[in-house]
């Protein structure tokens, strides 16, 4: 027994040691691969238009003033007077939407090529913090210009966190309402909001770089994985679209009238959609748990499978990320919601994709290993049962608005039971049969 | 990154958490320097409240038929963690005369996320935009789709909003309707 403690004990230690020795910021590990494979370059790709980024954004210093009644007119006169001012205003936003768009693109390729194997799991919750800091930084960003968008953005953003006020055991300690002041910088949309978002715009993006340069040069480390000349496309690229699609401006904040329909910047757009489906403290969890499930998702990928073809669930899990992404974000723009009709509809075809994932792995595990009549049974269960089950109660049920401890309890436990025997069969007893078989071949 | 696979290394690591732990604890009452508002070693205490300004009056020869309505401002002073310190916000409000001769006066800050709702008075209207067909008029709002029944205390009849919106306290005087506080709560 203490045996066996030890043991496992040595395996965790030595599992955490290697994972963090497995830690890829921007691609930084794959030069060699980048060679061949354009998608190895995205971590490059990513860091490039962030330093693109900070270094208009520091020139747009010079000009703009961080005032809720000037804000506006400077960035008017930043596009339209200053020479060379909307040539810089727009590299600085797309810049920033290029990094949004690389970081996504590379979190995707992560799960598609199986990068976070063998033990770097860490990089996929490195990726998603990548991804964060760039929405974060747009967030304050957009405040900046002090318009429509930007002002009813930040109060949806804002009112998020005083739904927490309804959880059981973080409701009292009022921590909602006080990140929700310490975000505003008091009790309403003021200039302290302003202030407060404009210093952490730079300051955590400053901060961030510093760390990120401190890392690439102790460990000698190349910054950009491939011949430095392949810049000039990428920054083209950005200055190309600046031109041709001079950055928006939009219409002077008035907290007066909300203007409809309620839109953020692009990469919010699906969670803006997702807010009219469902109650609000639970799109305040689950804007939580979204981000905390992509980075358990590796934890739960076993084998030594890298294809994505074979590992069929979490191919079904990337596409119903994407479609769900997508639709959501093509529904608010046209304004669309039935919100009686659609959400049983969206719930379902979640739980759908994945259930075909689950069965889709089950067959293609059945028809290339034809095994003894026991494991096929449990296999069943564990595989396509247990999904079914889940479907029956997750249609109807989980999201429906349970509050009280007791239901969100039974409700989770409910959703939980399948998940855990699926698990518990796949880690215990087709291992033990593993094992036991392989010698006698 | 080079770290040596040693026991020795991970049980460092280990002890940056009770390190890094204390460390926080010696810091967070600077938690006060983002928040000032917060009483020293009193992290539990709840948001700050906004204070009224100035009470509003209607009068009520705006107001003669049921299901008449007259949008008005009415001004608070907000907290502002900033050198200068506090913030005046105008708070829209709606008040609706309601067919029994009592007023529905509420803020049309709606209390799902913040948008500013609408007075609807046609049901036609609200089941075009809002998928659902209320009995009379009602408050709406455009963002995620909330309707609000004036005439049972603003109660939710379809939509996400958790909660009514927020009521003004008022009283009638004189033939004029004397607007003086706000329900707290939600974010101006």
């Amino acid at each position: 027994m203490i045996e066996l403690v030890k043991k496992s004990t040595k395996t965790l230690i030595d599992k955490i040691l290697a994972m963090i020795n497995g830690i890829d910021i921007f691609d930084e590990h794959y030069a060699d691969k980048a060679q061949t494979n354009p998608w190895y370059t995205l971590g490059s790709l990513v860091w490039l238009f962030w330093v693109i980024t900070m270094v208009t954004g520091c020139l747009l210093m010079a000009i703009y003033i961080p005032s809720i009644s000037e804000a506006y007119d400077s960035i008017v006169k930043i596009q339209d007077v200053i020479p060379f001012g909307a040539l810089m205003r727009g590299v600085h936003k797309y810049g920033a939407d290029a990094v949004i768009i690389a970081a996504t693109i590379r979190l995707y390729r992560i799960f598609i090529c199986a990068d976070y194997k063998p033990n770097r799991e860490l990089n996929v919750a490195i990726g998603l913090v990548t991804l964060l800091f760039g929405m974060y930084s747009g967030l304050t960003g957009y405040l900046l210009i002090w318009n429509q968008r930007a002002f009813w953005a930040t109060k949806v953003f804002a009112t998020f966190p005083t739904y927490l006020e309804q959880f059981y055991i973080l409701g009292p300690t009022h921590i909602g309402v006080n990140t929700s002041q310490i975000l505003l910088g008091g009790s309403s949309i003021g200039q302290a909001t302003m202030t407060r978002f404009y210093g952490f715009h730079i300051a955590f993006s400053l901060l961030a770089l510093i760390a990120v340069e401190l890392y690439f040069y102790r460990n000698g480390l190349k910054r950009f994985n491939m011949p430095w000349k392949m810049a000039i496309l990428p920054t083209a690229m950005v200055v190309f679209a600046a031109i041709a699609l001079p950055a928006q401006i939009g219409h002077r904040a008035d907290p007066s009238v909300t203007p409809l329909p309620i839109l953020s910047d692009w990469y919010f757009l699906a969670l803006y959609q997702f807010l009219k489906y469902i109650e609000p403290v639970w799109a305040t969890a689950l804007t939580v748990l979204i981000p905390l499930t992509v980075v358990i998702l590796p934890f739960l990928d076993l084998g030594p499978e890298t294809k994505i073809f074979r590992r069929p669930i979490f191919f079904m899990v990337v596409i119903m990320g994407f479609i769900e992404f997508v639709a959501f974000s093509t529904l608010i723009i046209m304004n669309i919601a039935n919100i009686h009709t659609d959400p049983p509809i969206w719930r379902g075809g979640t739980w759908f994709l994945i259930a075909i994932g689950v069965i889709w792995q089950y067959i293609l595990q059945k028809t290339e290993k034809p095994e003894k009549m026991p494991v096929m049974v449990g296999d069943f269960i564990a595989y396509v049962i247990c999904p079914l089950f889940v479907m029956f109660w997750a249609f109807p049920s989980l999201l429906n608005g349970f509050l009280t401890v007791k239901d969100q309890l039974i409700g989770t436990g409910i959703c939980m039971v399948p998940t855990v025997i699926a698990y518990t069969w796949h880690l215990l007893i087709r291992k033990k049969m593993i094992v036991e078989v392989t010698p006698a071949q | 990154m080079d770290i040596d696979t040693t026991r020795r290394n991970l049980l460092k690591g280990i002890l940056a958490i009770p390190v890094l732990g204390a460390l926080a604890a010696a810091v967070s009452p600077l938690m006060r320097f983002l928040k000032p508002t917060i009483k020293p070693l009193n992290y539990l205490q709840g948001g700050d409240l906004p204070r009224s300004a100035v009470p509003v009056e209607i009068d009520l020869s705006l107001l003669p038929n049921a299901f008449d309505s007259q949008a008005f401002t009415f001004t608070q002073i907000n907290k502002e963690y900033t050198a200068i310190g506090t913030q005046t916000k105008d708070i829209p409000g709606y008040a609706v005369k309601l067919p029994n001769g009592e007023f529905a006066v509420y803020s049309r800050i709606c209390p799902h996320l913040g948008c500013v709702f609408n007075y609807v008075p046609s049901p036609d209207d609200v089941a075009k935009g809002y998928n659902y067909r209320p009995e009379g008029p009602v408050f709406a709002c455009p963002c995620h789709l909330s309707v609000f029944d004036i005439q049972q205390e603003g109660k939710v009849v379809s939509g996400p909003a958790p909660r009514p919106p927020r009521k003004f306290v008022y009283t009638v005087e004189n033939n004029r309707l004397r607007i003086t506080d706000l329900e707290s709560g939600g974010v101006a």
